[in-house]
């Protein structure tokens, strides 16, 4: 546990520290042009606004899904080769792997994965 | 007491180390691609004339980015800004606690493990950080305010959640295969033979899922082929707004993910720091040891560089196909091998 403690300490430090230290290194000039949005070197078209298109919502909630899955499976694949009663284990992982597939196949059919 | 400075000075090697590469990671990567392409590269930085092949220039280039302007935009969220290319970089070289570099050595009559920590959830550690360094990407777009910033920052969630599926996936029939989650233990369980002569790695039991494993790998690094967060030549990337020191520790943040890619897949695939049929030899128990760690170490380049012509041989995706490859691709493939893998371990 100390270790990890001190890891972490340390990786902090080491980040904070070689991320903002060339405030104190660098020069400092000012400039009207360095305040606008960049822009390949046309003047700026359109201000930041936050809209996106709802694929990557799609695929954030697909992923919310497999993942939370994939979780739960862990476990069970830890302990498949050592228990002695394997079949029953296979037996219940089967059933979530048919849940699994069957969501995996419903989003693919729906359209889920297609990007337009 | 002693086990604070054995934490401490265990720490300092593990990161002289990381940025050490890190750093020489910069110029094999500029070398490697000015050979592919036909050129010199970088070969001018030099110490009281002697420039022996360019191997001053990562400190050249650590002095010149320290000593940048250390500029943020006026419209950028500046909190945020600041703090998140220090979220990514602490995330993502935080993941090599976890990685053990031989076995234990003997110093007195105290013996020292190679590794930091040896935790029973070490794979879920390791994911779990190295997914964190996401959040740090999301910031620094978000902050930057930036519309192209802004686009990189979806187009690289959307990426890396999508592989980080088929990755785990393939994690998961290999815990099944290693039945631990113990970096060490699945490293001794590879330091055996199939049939008395084939290597029990994990690339040989799990061809498939190493596959997988480094596809879905490479992409979660965003690098090419896979680089559409970043694609220069269209949206410039997330940190566009960066510069200076800031931009730089995304850069290195970069070659770190790529050297605990590689770092993990010797662990998972490649037997670790096993030499095949060196306890056949005769040499004494120490001259192993000493011969793996270095053994470890040359594998972990191999893939490096291995990587490295990945990225500078295959010309860059478009979105729409990396998602197929993804989702239609690599998770199916990967459910397909856990399903066998379960099967036959369940059976035999």
């Amino acid at each position: 546990m100390i270790e990890i403690l001190i890891a972490i300490i340390f990786f902090g430090i080491i980040a904070l520290i070689s991320a903002n230290i060339s405030g104190f290194l660098g020069p400092k000039s000012k400039n009207p042009t360095k305040e606008t949005p960049f822009e390949c070197g046309s003047p700026l078209l359109e201000k930041f606004s936050v809209s996106y298109t709802p694929i990557y919502f799609f695929v954030a909630i697909a992923f919310l899904i497999f993942d939370v899955e994939a979780s739960y499976l862990l476990m069970w694949a830890l302990i498949l080769r050592g228990v002695t009663d394997k079949l029953t284990l296979l037996i219940v992982g089967g059933l979530f792997f048919v849940i699994i597939i069957l969501a995996f196949a419903y989003i693919w059919k729906k359209g889920g994965f297609e990007w337009e | 007491m002693s086990v604070w400075l054995i934490a401490l000075i265990k720490i300092i090697v593990l990161f002289a180390w990381l940025m050490l590469f890190a750093l020489y990671a910069t110029l094999l990567e500029r070398k490697e691609s000015a050979v592919i392409q036909d050129r010199h590269g970088a070969n001018r930085a030099s110490i009281f004339g002697i420039s022996s092949f360019g191997i001053f220039q990562p400190f050249a280039d650590a002095l010149k980015m320290l000593f940048k302007e250390d500029f943020i935009p006026d419209f950028a969220d500046k909190k945020m800004f600041k703090f998140a290319p220090v979220l990514t970089f602490f995330f993502s070289s935080l993941v090599i606690i976890a990685i053990p570099f031989g076995e234990p050595i003997k110093i007195g009559d105290k013996t020292i493990s190679l590794q930091l920590i040896n935790p029973d959830i070490a794979l879920i550690l390791i994911f779990a950080l190295s997914s964190m360094s996401i959040y740090g990407v999301i910031l620094g777009g978000w902050s930057s305010k930036n519309k192209y910033a802004f686009l990189g920052t979806m187009r690289a969630t959307a990426q890396i959640i999508s592989y980080e599926v088929a990755l785990i996936f393939s994690v998961i029939s290999l815990i099944m295969v290693y039945s631990s989650m113990k970096l060490y233990d699945i490293v001794l369980f590879q330091k055996a033979y199939l049939w008395g002569w084939l290597p029990r790695w994990g690339i040989f039991l799990q061809p498939l899922a190493f596959i997988v494993f480094i596809i879905a790998a490479i992409a979660e690094t965003k690098r090419a082929p896979f680089d559409l967060p970043e694609s220069e030549s269209e949206i410039i990337g997330f940190f566009v707004e960066y510069s200076g020191i800031r931009f730089g520790v995304y850069m290195l943040t970069d070659f770190i993910e790529t050297i605990m890619l590689s770092l993990l897949i010797t662990v998972l695939f490649l037997g670790g720091w096993h030499i095949p049929f060196i306890e056949r030899t005769g040499l004494s128990a120490n001259w192993i040891k000493a011969i793996e760690i270095i053994g470890f170490q040359i594998k972990t380049f191999l893939v490096f560089g291995f990587l490295l012509l990945v990225r500078w041989t295959f010309p860059r995706y478009r979105f729409d196909q990396l998602m197929e490859l993804g989702w239609k691709t690599l998770v199916p493939i990967s459910i397909f091998n856990l399903i066998v893998t379960a099967i036959v371990i369940g059976l035999l």
